[in-house]
C-alpha cells in the first residue's frame, strides 16, 4: 500500500513545514548569519567619515614628522598643549603628547581626549611611534645598510601545495577544503540530529496522544513508520535545497562584486586579477580558491550522507520514541545517542587534522560515524570507490536498523504503563 | 461483507510471560450488535486488536464469511479504540479528512461526508479549530465521526461508553442503533452491563483469556433462569405453598395486595403451567419471572471462576 505511506508522509511533511521552528531555522537563520558575516563590511562602508583632528605635541621634536594624516585622522603639529584643548571649543579631538625621547623612555607618550580615546587611534599612534623608535635604535648600532638588511629579512615563505591526480598536477588548497569539510560535517551533525529527533518526537507524540491505535487500524505500523521517516526526511531535503539556493545566490553576488566567477569557471590566476582589480591579493586568492572547491560533488555526497545517516539514526530514535511513554523519558534515552553522535563529531574533527590515519579510514565505514567523517574526507579527495563502499555500508546498515526498529516500534506504540527495560525492548524484536 | 459474518476462530495470543487470550472463538452475525464482555484485563482489547489486524494471533484465525480476513478488508471496518486520541495541533476538519483518506476515501468524498456529519452533530463551526481547543466531549464527537465516516460495514467500538459524558453516551447509543438499522454490523466491548442489555443482540463473555459464555442476550438470560417468580395477588386469600410445584421464599403485604417471591421446584416447568396452578388459588394481579440481569450473570460467571 504505497498510497498510505505517501499519505502519512505528506501529512508529516505539511505539519512540520508549517511549524514556526522550521520557518525560523530555514529562512531567518541564514539571513541572520549573513548579516553577522556582512556586518563588519557594512560598518566599514558606513563608518563615520568625519576626519578627526589630532594635535601632536612633541617636546623632543623627533617624532612629529612621522605622523602622516590619513582618511581618519588629521595630525596637526602643535607647539604646546593649551587649556583650550581641554574644552570643546577647539577643533582638536585628541592630543598626542610626547614628553621625552622614546628610545630612553618608551612610555613617555600619552593620548588625551575629552571622549574615550578611540582604539584605532591608539593603535595607529603605537604603530607609528614603534616604527620610528625601531628606526632610531637601528641607527644607534651604526651598521651600514642595516635598514636594507632588515627589510630583506621581512620575507614570508609561501608553501604551495600540489596534489597528484590522474589528470596531472592540481593546485591544492587544503585549508579551504578542510574548512568546507568542517562546515559540511557540522551541518550533517545538525541535520541528522535535528531531523532524527523530529522523527522521535513525532512518534512519541502519536503515542502519548493515543491516536496511534486509530492510525494503525488503517495503516500497518511499518507503513506508518516509513511514511514518517520519508515525510520528515523530505522536510530536511527541502531545507537543504533552500539553503543551497541561498548559498548559490550569495556566491553569485560575491562573484559579481569581486568579479570572480565562483562557480562554473576554472580558477583564474589570482595575482594578475588582483593587479587588474586593485583588490587585496590575499583576499582574492582566498576567494579564488573557494572557486576550486568541487561544490557539486560535495553537495551530492552531503545529501547522500544525510539520507543514510538520517535513516540510520532516525530509525533508531523512532524505536526509542515508541518504547517510552513520556517525552521526558525519551530525552533521557536520547542521551546515549547524543553521546555517540558527539563521538562521531570528534572523530570528524580528528579527521580534519589527520585525514589519512587508520582510525579515520575505519570510521568512514562504520555507519555510526561515517556520515560525519565522510563529509570531512570527501572535500579532501577521498577515492571514489571508497566513498561508494562507505555509502553502501551506511545505507545497508540503515536498512537493517530500520528493520529492527520497525519491530520495536510495532510493539512499543501500543505498550503503555511502566517504562520498559532494555531487556524487554530486546524481547520485542522477537514478537 | 454486510452479509458475511465475522468469525473469530480459536485465537491465541501470548505476550512475554503470559497468555492474553487463549482459544477465543465467537461469531458476530451480520446486521446485529455484538457485545464482547468481561472484566478489565480479560483480553477484550487484545481480541479487538486482533480483529482489527493491529496484532496478529499466534494461533487461530479471523474469518469474514468463509475466507480469512485481509488488510484490504480494513477499509470496511471502523474502529474506535478505548484509548482515543487526536493530533492536538491539527485542525479538526483537516484531521478528519486525513483519517478518512487513510481508510481509502478520496479527499473530496471525505470532505463532502464530513460536512454532512458536522451539520448533523451541529459542530460545523469547528472545522478550522485546532483539536487542543476542543473539550473532551467535543473531541469524542469528532472521534466517533472519524470512526464511521467511511461508512464501514463493521464498526468496532472498544469500551465506547467509558469516558463519554452522559449526553454523548446517549448520542452514541442512538447512533449505534441507527447504524444497525442501516445494516451495519457492530461489535463492542464493555464492562458496563446495563448498556449491553439495552442494545446488544448477542454477547460473548471473556474472563481470564477464555470465553466463558456466549449467545443471544435473551437466550443467555433464559439459560441462567433461577426459577424465581414475582407474584402480586389480592390479599383476601393467601397462597398456600405447594411443595411439589413451588416454595414461597418471601411474603410481603402491601395495602390490599400481597407480594410473593416464589421458587419453582422444577425449573423445566413452563411459566404458563405454573401460573395455571396459581390462578385457582388467588386473584393474580401480576406475575413475572425474575430473570437474572446480565450484571448478575456477569458477576456469577466472573466471580465463580475467580473463586476456583
Amino acid at each position: 500500500m504505497k498510497n498510505k505511506i505517501l499519505l502519512v508522509a505528506s501529512r508529516e511533511f505539511s505539519v512540520n513545514v508549517k511549524k514556526r521552528s522550521f520557518i525560523v531555522t530555514t529562512i531567518v537563520m541564514p539571513v541572520l548569519m549573513l548579516v553577522v558575516m556582512l556586518l563588519p563590511v557594512m560598518l566599514m562602508i558606513f563608518e563615520d567619515t568625519d576626519r578627526k583632528t589630532v594635535a601632536v605635541v612633541d617636546v623632543t621634536g623627533e617624532y612629529v614628522s612621522a605622523f602622516e594624516s590619513n582618511d581618519s585622522y588629521l595630525y596637526v603639529p602643535t607647539e604646546k598643549m593649551t587649556n583650550a584643548m581641554r574644552s570643546d571649543s577647539t577643533d582638536t579631538d585628541a592630543v598626542v603628547y610626547i614628553s621625552e625621547n622614546l628610545v630612553e623612555n618608551p612610555s613617555a607618550v600619552t593620548v588625551f581626549s575629552r571622549n574615550e580615546v578611540p582604539l584605532t587611534l591608539l593603535a595607529e599612534v603605537e604603530e607609528v611611534l614603534s616604527d620610528k623608535v625601531r628606526e632610531q635604535k637601528m641607527k644607534q648600532y651604526d651598521i651600514p645598510k642595516l635598514e636594507a638588511v632588515m627589510a630583506d629579512l621581512q620575507q614570508d615563505v609561501e608553501v604551495g601545495a600540489v596534489r597528484w591526480t590522474d589528470e596531472g598536477e592540481q593546485q591544492s588548497i587544503p585549508q579551504v577544503l578542510t574548512i568546507v569539510g568542517g562546515i559540511g560535517m557540522f551541518l550533517i551533525y545538525i541535520f541528522v540530529m535535528g531531523y532524527g529527533a523530529m522523527v522521535m518526537q513525532s512518534v512519541s507524540e502519536e503515542k502519548t496522544n493515543r491516536i496511534v491505535e486509530l492510525i494503525v487500524s488503517s495503516v500497518k505500523p511499518v507503513q506508518l513508520l516509513l511514511g514518517k521517516i520519508i515525510g520528515i526526511g523530505c522536510v530536511g531535503l527541502l531545507q537543504m535545497a533552500i539553503w543551497a539556493v541561498l548559498l548559490l545566490v550569495v556566491m553569485l553576488v560575491v562573484g559579481m562584486v569581486t568579479g570572480i566567477a565562483l562557480i562554473g569557471q576554472p580558477p583564474v590566476d589570482a595575482p594578475s586579477m588582483a593587479a587588474a582589480g586593485g583588490i587585496d591579493p590575499d583576499i582574492l586568492s582566498a576567494v579564488t580558491s573557494v572557486a576550486t572547491v568541487p561544490f557539486l560533488k560535495i553537495f551530492i555526497v552531503f545529501v547522500l550522507c544525510f539520507l543514510g545517516g538520517y535513516l540510520f539514526y532516525a530509525s533508531f530514535l523512532a524505536a526509542i520514541g515508541a518504547a517510552v511513554n513520556e517525552p521526558q523519558d525519551s530525552q533521557q534515552l536520547m542521551m546515549p545517542v547524543i553521546i555517540v553522535l558527539m563521538l562521531a563529531f570528534y572523530m570528524g574533527y580528528y579527521a580534519m587534522l589527520n585525514p589519512d590515519s587508520t582510525a579515520v579510514a575505519w570510521s568512514s565505514y562504520i555507519p555510526i560515524t561515517s556520515p560525519i567523517v565522510l563529509m570531512v574526507r570527501v572535500p579532501l579527495g577521498m577515492p571514489l570507490y571508497e566513498v561508494i563502499i562507505a555509502l553502501g555500508v551506511l545505507f545497508l546498515s540503515a536498512f537493517v536498523m530500520l528493520k529492527l526498529s520497525s519491530k520495536i516500534y510495532r510493539t512499543g506504540i501500543l505498550m503503555y504503563g511502566k517504562k520498559p527495560s532494555f531487556k524487554e525492548i530486546f524481547k520485542w524484536l522477537h514478537y | 461483507m454486510s452479509n458475511n459474518c465475522l468469525e473469530v476462530r480459536s485465537i491465541v495470543k501470548r505476550f512475554a510471560g503470559h497468555v492474553a487470550i487463549d482459544g477465543v472463538s465467537f461469531t458476530v452475525q451480520p446486521g446485529r450488535i455484538f457485545g464482547l464482555l468481561g472484566p478489565n484485563g480479560a483480553g477484550k482489547t487484545t481480541t479487538i486488536r486482533i480483529v482489527n489486524r493491529i496484532l496478529m494471533p499466534d494461533e487461530g484465525e479471523v474469518l469474514l464469511g468463509d475466507r480469512p480476513m485481509t488488510d484490504a478488508d480494513l477499509a470496511r471496518v471502523g474502529y474506535l479504540p478505548e484509548e482515543r486520541g487526536l493530533y492536538k495541533k491539527m485542525k479538526v476538519g483537516e484531521q478528519a479528512v486525513y483519517l478518512a483518506r487513510l481508510k481509502g476515501l478520496s479527499r473530496d468524498e471525505a470532505e463532502k461526508r464530513l460536512r454532512r456529519w458536522f451539520d448533523k452533530f451541529e459542530i460545523g463551526g469547528w472545522w478550522n479549530r485546532k483539536v487542543e481547543e476542543l473539550s473532551k466531549g467535543m473531541q469524542q464527537k469528532v472521534q466517533f465521526i472519524a470512526t464511521v465516516l467511511h461508512e464501514p460495514e463493521l464498526v468496532i467500538l472498544d469500551e465506547p461508553f467509558s469516558g463519554f459524558d452522559p449526553v454523548n453516551a446517549e448520542l452514541l447509543k442512538k447512533e449505534v442503533l441507527e447504524l444497525k438499522e442501516k445494516g451495519c454490523t457492530i461489535m463492542f466491548s464493555s464492562h458496563n452491563m446495563n448498556s449491553v442489555e439495552e442494545i446488544c443482540d448477542d454477547i460473548a463473555l471473556i474472563n481470564k483469556s477464555k470465553v466463558v459464555l456466549s449467545g443471544e442476550v435473551d437466550e443467555v438470560r433464559a439459560r441462567y433462569r433461577t426459577g424465581y417468580y414475582q407474584l402480586v395477588a389480592a390479599a383476601d386469600r393467601l397462597l398456600p405453598e405447594m411443595p411439589e410445584l413451588f416454595r414461597i421464599r418471601k411474603m410481603e403485604a402491601k395495602r390490599s395486595e400481597m407480594c410473593y417471591l416464589l421458587e419453582a421446584e422444577n425449573p423445566a416447568m413452563s411459566n404458563s403451567d405454573l401460573l395455571r396452578h396459581i390462578v385457582d388459588k388467588v386473584e393474580v394481579r401480576s406475575f413475572a419471572e425474575q430473570l437474572p440481569s446480565m450484571h448478575d450473570i456477569f458477576l456469577k460467571e466472573v466471580g465463580g471462576i475467580t473463586e476456583e
